[in-house]
């Protein structure tokens, strides 16, 4: 709470230091405006010898910042100058404040042009973005294409869109995954998984051989599509029926509860799981844990086998389906404050379409930061003498636009990318992709609820405890916190959407 | 050293600031002169009230937002009014009771816990001769003051862990006992809260009541020693009165934050783990929680108004008891 308290002193007082500073601020740049203007008016047919438009880009990052992000950036205008006359100023923001900067640059009026966000619906609904749907056709017709209409259309609310997921796995699949040399050891068959319940049939060899290691690292399970939070889903991920329901009050979810909590008494699950903040590669690494239960996409096992530096193989048990949330998770978007958003939407679009900049985003310079490896096409790998310690520049290829344009590193599949675009194609799709829930009306009965679920299911689904005990107390309190309320409230605005888009339920 | 100088030079200036203050009631002639007479003493005043205005009053201008629902496009003063449904969500939940409970209780008895180690400790450290030892304890007992709540958090991990803890896999054994699974079982938590925030709080009080101690002028306790006072008597007759008011004021400053709860100590100490809520659950973590994925602003104001106006009554409150039992000791 003290954080809370000193964000809204803070806020206050960016306000006033605003209102000294915007002035200025604004004064120089109507004057500047006036400047351009009057140029505009003469040399309105050659738009080239216009000023440049600098597009202001928040990104979050975690660790450095890399060192030759500003080299980076030169060669990234150097293309987007001659292309559409614009510039790119790139903002790496540290991911965990990054929410708060952008706060703070939206209310004091900082130029801020374009940002990545993980919370798109609440971005939208506390106004910090620009409806870019109705300047989508003219100026990024390419993202549309790249997307594909059915994707581009789930990003909309109230029938605009106001951001673009980045181009990554648009649909998860859900299993688990296990160190190579554990398998070939104790001859474990991963092809009589089916089910979740069929872990199991792992689970108990490697506590029987390895009695030093925990089985599994546990993560969220169930076939739901989410409706944005969990409260109020649809059950067997949206395939069946557009009726919303309380997930954590299904015999679905009781069963799942029940076979964590006799996993965890069998000594199968990492016994601090539920305080337990190291991540998964860091454990695996350790030795901590045999493997672990995860979201999936294509590649995962090779993404895996590099960051833990152990051979890795994974079995599925739930097949790849997209869910509003799931495309909805990483967004891009303009910015309400950006001042030609028409301008920031075709730098955008290069995002999407231009090979060279997808690839300055995600692995730098060519020939400083990678090369090519010869007679391959779309493989690089790093120069002689640089390594992923050394190297200048790293980039996140699922963040910056379009990833299926990205060059793949040596070792990995090179055909991973294309494997990526048929698992989007391919996946299941939720009767509700496209929808989003607009929580206002019941702003405070999510506020409870989310209280609720934050204290309650870590350690439900890790099967620490007692289920036949906590399960009714807990789905009391979400009852008490309004969890019907919100429900109903989903239930209408999902009617409502499905009868405008012509969903038959 | 300096705790000596700061009470040596506070008792000093706070006497001339007492006559200067009293000007009003002395004719108005004599109150310019004696205003121009402490002049300097005024200018001094000006860094501390500038600090002030900028840290503490100005930010008060935006409580407004707590009365809005934001919208960063239309701005913080454009954003519509919404009367108290940011305060709303306040009160929906069931667990609202034990929430307030946890948060005052905690409070009232860190205060009082609080309040009497850290004058124990005062005591006994001005009754160390030896200059180096005093100073060396004085530092290892303020050292966890400085330590970061979630390294803390850790720390207490190491000890309470299931898979590795200290007293799990060594403590407990050498004693027959079995392991305990700490952060599901909410019964030990009122205990584990307590011992942890002594451990890091006492250390800094401590201080503040040496420095009252200090200052106590050393021919009582020679009067004292000469008409045969134990020390214990010492202590009951000459050191605690005189460092009632001391007390007083620090208890009252403590009662106006008493609904505010430590967010480190209750989120980070117990790992966040949710099983142990019942007992770790307070107003700051319970609004974490609730808001730690919408963020939304106003309704976190919402939470601080909330809190701050509890905390602006009880003090308003246990004041006016004061003033009625020593007028001498009341804040204002």
């Amino acid at each position: 709470m003290k954080k809370l308290g000193w964000l809204t002193a803070l806020l206050a007082l960016m306000l006033l230091v605003s209102a000294c500073g915007g002035n200025t601020n604004k004064s120089a740049n109507g004057s500047a405006n006036d400047g351009t203007s009057t140029n505009a008016g003469k040399t309105d047919s050659e738009a080239v010898s216009e000023e440049p438009y600098e597009v202001v880009y928040a990104f979050p990052f975690w660790g450095s910042i890399p060192k030759d992000l500003q080299l980076v950036q030169d060669e990234i205008n150097k293309i987007s100058k001659e292309k559409i006359n614009v510039t790119v100023k790139l903002l790496p923001i540290d991911g965990s404040t990054m929410d708060n900067q952008i706060n703070l640059m939206t209310v004091s009026n900082e130029k801020l042009d374009m940002f990545l966000m993980f919370n798109y619906t609440t971005q939208v609904a506390n106004g910090k973005l620009y409806p870019i749907g109705n300047i989508m056709e003219q100026n990024g017709k390419g993202i549309i294409d790249a997307l594909g209409q059915e994707y581009y259309n789930s990003t909309q609310i109230k029938g605009v869109s106001y951001g673009v997921p980045s181009i990554r796995d648009m649909a998860q699949d859900y299993g688990y995954e296990i160190r190579k040399d554990l398998v070939d050891k104790h001859n474990i068959d991963l092809s009589q998984v089916q089910t979740f319940e069929d872990f199991e049939k792992i689970f108990s060899v490697i506590k029987e051989k390895e009695p030093n290691m925990a089985a599994i690292n546990p993560s969220s399970y169930g076939k739901i599509d989410p409706l944005d939070n969990s409260l109020g889903v649809l059950l067997n991920n949206g395939q069946t029926d557009l009726k919303v329901v309380n997930w954590f009050a299904t015999d679905e979810y009781a069963q799942i509860l029940k076979t964590m909590r006799k996993w965890y008494q069998a000594g199968y699950v990492l016994k601090d799981a539920a305080q337990n903040k190291e991540s998964n590669i860091t454990l695996i690494k350790a030795d901590k844990i045999a493997g672990a239960t995860s979201h999936m996409k294509p590649g995962f096992e090779a993404q895996e086998s590099r960051a833990t530096g152990k051979e890795m193989v994974a079995v599925r048990v739930s097949p790849p389906a997209a869910k509003t949330s799931t495309v909805t998770n990483v967004m891009l978007g303009v910015s309400a404050n950006a001042e030609k958003p028409e301008k920031v939407v075709q730098f955008l679009n290069l995002m999407y379409t231009d090979k060279d900049i997808v690839n300055l985003f995600d692995w730098g310079i060519e020939g400083q930061h990678y090369v090519k490896v010869q007679d391959q096409e779309n493989v690089i790998k790093y120069p002689d003498g640089i390594d992923i310690n050394n190297v200048g520049y790293t980039g996140a290829s699922w963040m910056h636009g379009n990833q299926l344009l990205s060059y793949v590193f040596e070792g990995e599949d090179p055909e991973i990318y294309k494997k990526l675009a048929e698992f989007n194609q391919t996946a299941l799709r939720s009767k509700a992709l496209g929808f989003s829930f607009d929580a206002e009306p019941v702003k405070a009965e999510i506020a409870a609820s989310t209280a609720v679920l934050n204290q309650y299911t870590k350690p439900l689904e890790v099967g620490v405890l007692d289920v036949d005990k906590v399960l009714p107390e807990f789905l009391k309190k979400l009852e008490d916190a309004g969890i019907n309320k919100i429900i109903e409230e989903k239930q209408k605005q999902l009617d409502i959407w499905a009868k405008e888009n012509n969903v038959n339920p | 050293m300096i705790v000596e100088r700061i009470t040596e030079w506070n008792d000093t200036v706070s006497a001339e600031l007492r006559q200067a203050v009293g000007y009003k009631t002395v004719k108005k002639k004599a109150g310019m002169k004696k205003f121009k007479r402490y002049f300097p003493l005024f200018l001094l005043m000006i860094p501390g009230l500038l600090y002030l205005i900028v840290n503490n009053y100005m930010p008060m201008f935006g409580i407004f937002i707590a009365f809005k629902n934001i919208n960063y496009s239309k701005g913080l003063l454009g954003s519509e009014w919404i009367g108290l449904q940011n305060f709303e969500y306040l009160f929906k939940t069931s667990d609202a009771f034990i929430i307030t409970r946890n948060t005052i209780l905690y409070n009232l008895v860190f205060i009082v816990l609080g309040t009497i180690i850290s004058i124990a400790i005062a005591l006994l450290l001005n009754d160390i001769r030896n200059k180096v030892l005093n100073r060396f304890y004085q530092s290892i007992i303020v050292l966890p003051h400085l330590i970061s709540f979630v390294i803390v958090g850790y720390l207490v991990y190491a000890l309470l862990s299931v898979d590795s803890g200290l007293l799990n896999k060594t403590i407990l054994p050498m004693f027959g006992i079995a392991e305990i699974s700490w952060y599901t079982e909410a019964k030990y938590w009122p205990y584990i809260l307590t011992i942890v925030h002594m451990w890091k709080t006492v250390g800094l009080s401590c201080i503040i009541y040496l420095a009252s101690i200090i200052s106590i002028d050393p021919e009582y306790y020679e009067a004292a020693k000469l008409d045969g006072a134990s020390r214990w008597q010492q202590i009951r007759k000459i050191t605690l009165p005189l460092i009632t008011p001391v007390i007083t004021i620090l208890t009252l400053l403590a009662i106006g934050r008493i609904f505010y709860a430590d967010f480190g100590l209750f989120y980070q100490v117990p790992m966040n783990s949710g099983a142990v809520a019942d007992t770790t659950n307070v107003i700051d973590t319970y609004v974490f929680r609730a808001l730690m994925t919408s963020g939304d602003i106003g309704m976190s104001s919402a939470a601080g108004i909330y809190q701050s106006v509890v905390g602006f009554v009880l003090i308003v409150f246990s004041n006016y008891i004061v003033r009625k039992a020593n007028k001498e000791n009341a804040l204002f």
